[in-house]
């Protein structure tokens, strides 16, 4: 259907009373998503390195294999980065961010951490720990990475609260992904623990249990 | 830059003028789509002002250069589902259905609004027939047939998918047709 034939309902004029509730038309100085993403992301991860100040680093770090380190911590901050992305920076042309593609970039997150968990988990015999209490230090880890992401959430809900109104759950989901995944790359430095369960429940669980719990307090405040 | 971009950025700029060429040229637009999903004119032109003033309340959020359209399209859908979601409270509370088109409404000025006579827009029928729809369908095929946003656009605004926003509309105008008796749909 052309614009010509769109149906076409003749508004009335912006009424006074509308121009009076407007107050005015001061300049406003509009958003600029690559910096603000860049505040966020150094914000959030400000947040996470506060955790070396409380926690000290992983015994068998000196132990373990460099390239491994590196390539995981990657993957970690990949995890972190990208849905991060998408939810702060829109699409060229666009005004609110790509909702479907941050959901899609978290479940591939989600994934990507778990998989790597599951199929990539290194340990230095003798150094490394094995968990006691499978489920307590799972839950140790789980709680950390949850605290971690709860500060990624809020900064970057901060950052966007005046878009939260237009958002669905899957905004949510995406910003929760993105601080579990910041949470992993902290206990990966940080948690002397290196089992393949250990690390898929504890370390990457909280990317699953943060978009989880983002989808749905996103559902629930913004009504 | 596209002519509402343009003029968003002058509007952003500070230029009172820019508003008012903003609002020619979607109100109309976005004043259709809101009587579609509501089903009465005057709440609809309620919700218009309410759509331009969240507008202005968030212009910082504009990115230069960018399209406002499927924005504004967003906040009016929003308001609009505020407005269906505080109804249906209502007649939760009054305890009984009462048809949205019988209650009164006012204008700004605190003036009663008869039913305005329309140059062009929805018959009474169309309209009728559009508010016997699921609440989703009738977003739907609103967006996508008769406002000409693309299925993309659509979904985004919606906070639906794609796919989904084509099933939608597909039932929407299947139904329609049934409940207007007609070949085609205007």
């Amino acid at each position: 259907m052309s614009d010509d034939e769109l149906p076409r309902e003749v508004a009335p004029p912006p009424p006074a009373e509308l121009k009076q509730r407007l107050g005015g038309f001061a300049k406003v100085r509009t958003r600029q998503p690559w910096l603000s993403f860049a505040v966020v992301a150094l914000l959030a991860m400000g947040w996470g390195a506060l955790s070396f100040a409380v926690h000290p680093v992983r015994q068998d770090l000196p132990w373990l294999p460099v390239v491994w380190v590196g390539v995981v911590a990657a993957v970690w901050l990949l995890a972190f980065v990208v849905p991060l992305w998408r939810v702060m920076v829109p699409p060229r042309g666009q005004v609110l961010p790509d909702e479907r593609t941050g959901e899609l970039l978290a479940f591939v997150a989600a994934i990507a951490v778990t998989a790597v968990s599951v199929l990539w988990t290194r340990d230095a015999p003798g150094h490394s720990r094995v968990p006691e209490n499978f489920v307590v230090v799972a839950w140790h880890c789980l709680r950390f990475n949850l605290l971690i992401c709860a500060g990624v959430a809020a900064v970057t809900v901060i950052a966007l609260r005046k878009m939260m109104r237009l958002s669905s759950w899957r905004l949510g989901a995406a910003i929760g992904a993105a601080g579990g995944a910041l949470g992993g790359l902290m206990l990966h430095f940080l948690c002397p623990y290196a089992t393949p369960s250990h690390v898929a429940t504890g370390h990457a669980g909280g990317v699953i249990v943060g978009a989880a719990l983002g989808a749905l307090l996103v559902k629930v405040l913004v009504r | 830059m596209g002519r509402e971009a343009e003029l968003m950025a002058r509007y952003c700029d500070g230029d009172p003028a820019s508003f008012e060429g903003l609002y020619a040229l979607l109100a109309p637009r976005l004043l259709a789509y809101l009587i579609g999903i509501v089903g009465e004119r005057a709440t609809a032109e309620d919700l218009l002002q309410l759509t331009f003033l969240k507008l202005h309340q968030s212009r910082d959020l504009y990115v230069r250069g960018a399209d406002p359209v499927p924005w504004m399209y967003t906040i009016a859908h929003r308001t609009a589902l505020d407005e269906l979601r505080r109804r249906k409270r209502a007649r939760v509370r009054v305890g009984e259905e009462v048809p949205a088109s019988a209650e009164p409404r006012a204008d700004l000025s605190g003036s009663a609004v008869e039913a305005a006579p329309r140059d062009e827009g929805f018959s009474d029928e169309t309209l009728r027939a559009l508010q016997e729809l699921p609440e989703s369908q009738r977003e739907a095929l609103l967006l996508t047939t008769v406002q000409g946003r693309s299925i993309k656009e659509a979904a985004a605004i919606t906070g639906s998918t794609p796919t989904a926003i084509k099933l939608r509309a597909h039932r929407a105008y299947v139904t329609l047709r049934k409940l207007l008796g007609k070949k085609e749909v205007a």
